[in-house]
């Protein structure tokens, strides 16, 4: 596996904590190579049928990536935010690959690949939704940051909060306010 | 595109602002002019709201399908609720049932689809960090294992508590009722450093408070644990996902992402103290966003505790938190880790130095630093060296330490060797291995032999050996006032006199294993598992009837002799004229036996796990006693027959209320339990383990080793005229005991026991305590002779040179006198009013005559009196601050301010001074007046020839010392530790021989007695105790 030198995730994750949008891509980048990696390595050494949670795998990266590096108290709250987005690319990206094969079943998928699959299970179009997100971004970003948060990195209010800068309350009211939007949208 | 968006967002989200009953009609209003617009908000609002779960799992949540529900197992455990659920991991209240025995636990198991490798490693290390971990005021782990489906759980204590601050808060506990809670958790985090763990997530929601006002520390699941100096950073990493850290109570090296080490946890603590005292925290401002949280945490000097207590709680007056408690809350709150207290040990130490009144050991800014007193005080090293030395012969650990030492002198090598026999027969004692324990003491270098020595030879060697012989000894009874029979393996039986300790065989029937006497001396009932009942005509000393069916039994009131057989069958036996009358029962096989000639009622137990009281007279089953999970191998009425004890294989006592046969208590002293025995006190004596110790159940309800023995014992047999129990074992040796025998006796109080004083004769002590008792124990028995109450907190105590006066200061400085004749009390000088916030430090000690030197602190100046209080006189005319004194025996008087000592003649004349360049923390004379030995709160003992006042040598005395005593014969000085240790050093070669381990808290009082047999210690723990030496 392709190893990450730990100390550009600790140089890229505080430059992304100063709003550097360059240094975010980067990881992004970064984190999603290392999440695909590790999606194909833990192919050979786990049995089909047990499922991981996605967010189980952006878990273990965050770990591999950052126990090398020294120190990552603070930044991990920036890490998780930025692992939601990761993880709603890779979802995305998931959902348009599959998309264009027409989902060509494999005998043997890998653990990332079965939560996904797991995912799609939920009825919710992906893609749809992805778009949602990108029109309510045009809106309001901030709405469309707490829906991330939340969804695809399993935040409370509170912690969706902390990133943001905001309260609890204004997190809670964009969340309703982004839902309201998202499902006129997917309705459509 | 929705249309219109661009308006209803904003309205929607103005609309979610507004209280949820009002929502309505606040819409109508503000489209009143554009219904249109408003239905359309209203449908969104509406569509919002909508509870289908839309969007609302996030990918972190495991589906309902795997989450688990109460009423679900994991292992043996039933699922109550959830407590709390992170990322990784769940944590369940639940329950085990066993039998009517119900005990609730929390479990933290893996949440299902989140078993990572690195989640199972974090889960491996806490369980470890946990396991390591057994202290009263940590959560403890009880049991650990995996589910059906491989997922690892921890089981660990449920503590069914407050969080710190609310429960202060809710019960209105006032200051000091506050500082000694947050004691208690200083002493649990230190503990757990000293065990190579830290903690770094301390707030008040993983210090929790139960009911009976203790504290527990939970959730090691970040800890760091550092092992042989090398860090293995379990980091919180595993936690993503789960709520993030709350900075509040997190270091400014932990906001800042630096390395981490022991003072974060002080740090936290500081925090922890300073919501405790003011109801606010340090960095906290209502609207302070993350960042500016963490940029105050690393930037800003947190606002003085007395200055922020106007917020808190009204039980504290913020002026009682000026001076000290600001000084102390702000130095455990130190920016720089390495300002901070070194330990928590430390912070707990001054912070129970501010609750005595004494000056406290912190100046802002001026901490010394002594980060490295962790890695010394880290234990796991010591202890597993030591482990490893008792496992060895000392002739090997000699030659490995040869090896290892090799450049070493002869000398250090002999003295390794003298700790290492001294450490290794510790911990056998400790384990109860003593003929381990004594072989170690055996191979101990004779000529080094000391104090320390005669200690752990008198731990392991109690109880006085009657009678030696060359036998595995079974059972014993009284044969007459005189007289013990004893079985043995070989001989048969052995006839022993207690007045002329002669010894007789009989030859009686072949390994008899119990004896018993019928109560008119006449009769000896031997019995053996193989050959049955033997009966004896003691005074024609031969056998009158044999019945191989009756294994066990006693003689009635009537003298006619029960005994029962193990085919369940029972019987008696006449030994008059050798009829025997079989009694039909229903009991199964009986075990064993008791009977209580007061009530005429008989106790049996059996192997089919009951017992049953029965009438003496008719034999009749009267009353059931159930609960034991094993065959029952011994029962004991108590004197007045009131209560019933049983004890079987199922390593339980058990006492029952032999009216009602209702169960009153259960406890284990570890081990098959094969004989007990009620004392003359009421206290209960249990015996059986493999390893030779007996258990007295004492009235506290604790388990007091009794250790002699090298071997099982078999039999206890209680004389009551001579205020002995005897015991036979299978070492060969009977064993005599007094009532009072105590393994490392300890005297409890709930308060901080900080004066003592031994009488010159050595016959009693005394301790005063912060209860406004003084307390006389006679050291013999062990009994409080006399309870002294005064109106105020005693600071110290001391008896006249003869004995005939024993003297107490109080905190206000009011001088107190008894005579010991009749304990007659006298005030001999009035005190003032002492106020919390201004330390004072009052001090009585004997004058060769007899009267007394008092000394005091912020604002006085030491003065000599008589015994009847007058000719009271100025020491010198010199206003000194006094923070420590002693005493030489020609009246020389050491006296140490808080940065200088003074040495001054029997006359008050200086005879030289000096800079201390620390504060001293304790002072001490030797007694051949040669050497004054100073404790500063570097740690460091400094070593002063007395004639010049020149410092000769400075040694380390790991954990600080705040009380230092001298043997009588000048050979070792005892130094109390913040920690409760006490170090004992050998003057000449000033190393520690042996370390006293009992206290938990500060030693903040040492006095050998005057004999040089007995130390005696009192620490902030609340304990005063006796450590014991030759006798």
């Amino acid at each position: 596996m392709q190893e990450i030198p730990p100390g550009d995730v600790t140089r890229l994750l505080r430059r992304t904590a100063q709003g550097e949008n360059e240094a975010a891509e980067r990881l992004y980048e970064l984190l999603y190579d290392h999440l695909r990696e590790m999606a194909a390595a833990q192919r050979a050494r786990r049995g089909a049928g047990d499922t991981l949670q996605p967010t189980a795998l952006v878990n273990e990266a965050w770990i591999r990536l950052a126990q090398n590096g020294n120190g990552e108290w603070r930044d991990r709250e920036h890490f998780l935010a930025v692992s939601a987005r990761a993880m709603r690319f890779v979802l995305v990206d998931h959902a348009r690959r599959s998309q264009a094969l027409k989902r060509k079943p494999t005998a043997r998928r890998g653990r990332l690949e079965e939560a996904l699959v797991q995912f799609e299970g939920r009825a919710l179009d992906l893609l749809a939704l992805e778009e949602g997100l990108e029109r309510l971004t045009e809106h309001d970003e901030r709405q469309a940051r707490v829906v991330e948060l939340r969804f695809f990195g399993g935040m409370t209010y509170e912690e969706a909060g902390q990133v943001l800068g905001i309260s609890r309350a204004t997190a809670e009211r964009a969340w309703y306010v982004a839902r309201a939007f998202l499902r006129e949208h997917l309705d459509r | 595109m929705i249309s219109d968006w661009e308006r209803i967002g904003p309205l929607l989200d103005e609309l979610l602002e507004q209280p949820a009953e009002q929502r309505e009609a606040w819409l109508q209003g503000r489209c009143s002019s554009d219904e249109a617009l408003g239905r359309e908000v209203w449908r969104h609002y509406e569509r919002a709201m909508q509870e289908d779960g839309f969007l609302e799992s996030p990918l972190t949540t495991p589906d309902s399908k795997s989450a688990r529900r109460p009423g679900e197992h994991i292992g043996p455990y039933a699922l109550v609720r959830e407590l709390g659920a992170g990322g990784m991991g769940i944590v369940w209240l639940a329950e085990r049932v066993d039998g009517n025995f119900r005990r609730q636990v929390a479990i933290k198991v893996v949440k299902r689809g989140m078993d990572t490798e690195a989640v199972l490693r974090r889960f491996r290390t806490e369980m470890q960090v946990q396991a390591n971990l057994d202290h009263p005021h940590v959560a403890r782990l009880i049991d650990g294992g995996v589910t059906e489906e491989g997922l690892p759980f921890l089981v660990l204590e449920y503590v069914a508590g407050r969080p710190i601050d609310v429960y202060c808060d809710e019960e209105g506990l006032g200051l000091e009722q506050r500082l000694r809670l947050f004691v208690d958790v200083c002493r649990a985090v230190d503990y757990a450093h000293g065990r190579g763990v830290i903690h770094r997530d301390l707030k008040p929601g993983n210090v929790l408070v139960d009911g009976e006002r203790n504290p527990k520390l939970l959730d090691f699941g970040i800890a760091k644990v550092i092992e042989g100096g090398e860090d293995f950073d379990t980091l919180a990493l595993t936690r993503t996902g789960e709520r993030l850290l709350s900075p509040r109570y997190a270091s400014p090296e932990q906001v800042r992402g630096e390395v981490v080490g022991p003072s974060t946890d002080v740090y936290s603590l500081g925090v922890l103290l300073y919501r405790i005292l003011t109801g606010g925290l340090p960095h906290d401002a209502p609207t302070t966003s993350l960042r500016e949280l963490e940029d105050r945490i690393c930037d800003q000097e947190p606002a003085l505790p007395s200055r922020s207590a106007s917020r808190g709680p009204d039980a504290i007056e913020p002026a009682r938190l000026r001076g000290d408690l600001d000084t102390l809350t702000l130095v455990a709150l130190h920016k720089d880790p390495a300002r901070r207290y070194a330990s928590p040990a430390a912070l707990a130490t001054d912070v129970e130095r501010f609750l005595a009144g004494k000056p406290i050991l912190a100046r802002a800014d001026s901490i010394p630093y002594r980060v490295s007193r962790f890695v010394r005080r880290h234990r796991p090293l010591v202890a597993s060296t030591l482990a490893a030395f008792a496992l060895l012969t000392t002739a090997l650990a000699g030659a490995l330490l040869f090896y290892f030492e090799a450049a070493s002198s002869a000398d250090r090598l002999r003295w390794t060797s003298y700790t290492a026999s001294l450490a290794a027969a510790e911990a056998a004692i400790r384990d109860n291995r003593i003929g381990a324990a004594r072989r170690q003491l055996a191979s101990a270098p004779e000529e080094l032999r000391n104090w320390e020595w005669f200690h752990l030879q008198e731990r392991a060697d109690r109880g006085q050996v009657l009678f030696d012989i060359h036998d595995e000894l079974w059972g014993a009874t009284l044969s007459g006032p005189d007289a013990l029979l004893v079985t043995g393996r070989e001989q048969g039986a052995y006839r022993l006199d207690l007045e002329s300790g002669e010894q007789t065989s009989l030859s009686v029937v072949a390994e008899a294993t119990r004896v018993t006497v019928s109560n008119d001396g006449a009769w000896a009932a031997f019995l053996s598992e193989v050959q049955g009942l033997s009966l004896w005509d003691l005074e024609k000393k031969r056998e009158t009837f044999v019945d191989g069916r009756l294994q066990r039994g006693l003689f009635l009131s009537d003298g006619r002799f029960l005994g029962a057989a193990q085919d369940a069958g029972m019987a008696l036996v006449d030994p008059a004229d050798g009829s025997v009358v079989d009694v039909p029962h229903q009991l199964g096989n009986i075990r064993a036996l008791d009977y209580c000639r007061e009530r005429e009622l008989l106790v049996v137990g059996t192997w089919e796990e009951e017992a049953w009281i029965l009438d003496g007279g008719t034999l009749e089953p009267r009353t059931a006693l159930r609960g034991h999970e094993g065959s029952i191998e011994a029962v004991a009425f108590s004197a007045d027959g009131a209560l019933v004890a049983s004890g079987g294989l199922d390593g339980t006592v058990r006492i029952w209320d032999t009216d009602d046969g209702s169960q009153l208590r259960q406890s284990s002293p570890g081990g098959f339990v094969t004989c007990l025995a009620f004392l003359p006190t009421g206290e209960l004596l249990a015996s059986g383990t493999g390893d030779g110790v007996l258990w007295l159940l004492d009235s506290r309800g604790t388990w007091v080793p009794w250790r002699g023995h090298a071997a099982r014992v078999r039999d206890l047999v209680v004389d009551e005229p001579r205020g002995l129990v005897y015991s036979t074992s299978f070492d060969g040796t009977v064993r005599a005991w007094t009532f009072d025998t105590r393994d490392l006796p300890t005297f409890e109080s709930t308060v901080f026991m900080q004066a003592l004083a031994w009488k010159p004769d050595a016959r009693q002590f005394a301790a005063g305590g912060m209860d406004g008792a003084i307390r006389v124990w006679d050291r013999d028995s062990l009994a409080e002779e006399h309870s002294l109450r005064i109106q105020s907190k005693p600071m110290d105590v001391t008896w006249s040179g003869r004995g005939e006066w024993l003297f107490a200061i109080d905190h206000r400085g009011a001088l107190h006198r008894w005579e010991t004749q009749d304990y007659t009390w006298t005030a001999l000088q009035e005190g003032a009013e002492f106020s919390i916030d201004r330390y004072r430090h009052f001090r009585v000690l004997a004058t060769p005559g007899e009267g007394a030197l008092l000394t005091f602190g912020s604002d006085g100046s030491p003065a000599l009196c008589r015994p009847d209080g007058t000719g009271m006189e100025r020491l010198t005319s010199n206003t000194l601050r006094v923070v420590e004194v002693d005493r030489s025996k020609e009246g020389r008087t050491l006296l140490a301010e808080l940065d200088r000592l003074h040495w001054l003649d029997a006359d008050g004349n200086v005879l030289w001074s000096r800079r201390l360049d620390q504060i001293p923390t304790a002072v001490s004379v030797s007694p051949l007046g040669d050497l004054a030995v100073v404790a500063a709160s570097d740690g460091a003992l400094r070593i002063l020839r007395l004639g010049t006042g020149g410092e000769t040598q400075r040694v380390e005395n790991p954990g600080g010392a705040h009380s230092l005593a001298f043997h009588p014969d000048g050979t070792r000085l005892a130094a109390g530790t913040e920690g409760g240790d006490i170090h004992l050093w050998d003057t000449e070669s000033w190393r520690i021989v042996y370390t006293l381990d009992g206290h938990t808290q500060t030693v903040e009082a040492l006095e050998f007695s005057p004999d040089g047999r007995d130390l005696l210690s009192g620490s902030f723990d609340g304990t005063v105790r006796l450590w014991q030496g030759p006798r």
